[in-house]
């Protein structure tokens, strides 16, 4: 009978070594849905906030339908492990009481119009947040690159 | 059956994780300088247009102070992705040390 080398478990406990690396993870791995998501949610909410130069009452509708789409992007980001980073990335981005989008949003609900320049140089920061945190994902490590 | 030279085996990883260990935490810190140093640039420019416009009149005083608000998210956003860098990076570094005792061992077999 032929008996097994020690070299064999000894390769055996490497593979189960380099397969035990997605345990022990501190952030979550790059997410091609997630990435997408950002990027495409960022051209809506600078074409949405073109509007707030005419009445928020009249576009209330466009304003609720891209909430709804951003909300689902938080959800499934909240679901992701290891994800609390990015998720604090779009608290900030959110928060209605905040000076992003969300805070954007409500001080165009409450003012019902806003001024061009503002409009203008609110965009260029939320442009930046939204970079900020697609950037974090595109630097996130590819599951696929884990193993070579 | 083969004599493994556990020593010497494990003076190899020491010496590669070593070398591996000082150029990811140089090359690391190098960049997140650069990173945070660019961010403040950026940010000193936005922060003249918006005085020049404050004073034109095309910015109100609550338009300033929303964008000066807005500066100050996001620098913690910013901030958030540096941490955010550093956590890949230490991932990276797990895997590369991986890669490395593996091929140290398997050559050695």
């Amino acid at each position: 009978m032929e008996t097994t080398k020690p070299s064999h478990y000894l390769r055996m406990a490497l593979v189960l070594v380099a397969f035990s690396f997605a345990g022990c993870a501190t952030i979550s791995s790059f997410d091609q849905y997630a990435y997408i998501q950002s990027t495409s949610l960022k051209v809506d909410a600078l074409n949405m906030m073109d509007l707030a130069q005419n009445n928020f009452s009249t576009n209330e509708k466009a304003v609720l339908e891209f909430q709804t789409k951003m909300q689902k992007a938080y959800e499934y980001e909240k679901n992701r492990p290891k994800n609390e980073i990015t998720v604090r990335q779009w608290d900030l981005l959110m928060d209605t009481t905040g000076h992003l989008l969300g805070g954007f949003i409500e001080r165009w609900k409450k003012e019902q119009k806003l001024n061009s320049a503002y409009i203008t140089e609110k965009k260029k920061q939320v442009s930046t947040a939204f970079d900020l945190i697609s950037g974090l994902e595109s630097k996130k490590i590819n599951p696929t690159n884990i193993s070579q | 059956m083969a004599d493994f030279d556990f020593q010497s085996i494990l003076s190899d990883i020491k010496n590669s994780v070593t070398a591996l260990a000082l150029s990811t935490v140089k090359e690391y810190a190098n960049e997140a300088k650069a990173d945070a140093l660019q961010f403040v640039e950026n940010s000193k420019a936005n922060l003249q247009t918006w005085i020049v416009e404050l004073s034109q009149g095309q910015l109100t005083q609550a338009d300033f102070e929303d964008l000066v608000m807005g500066l100050k998210d996001l620098m913690q956003m910013n901030a958030l992705q540096q941490v955010g860098f550093s956590l890949i990076e230490a991932d990276q570094f797990k895997i590369s040390l991986l890669n490395t005792v593996i091929k140290t061992v398997v050559s050695l077999i």
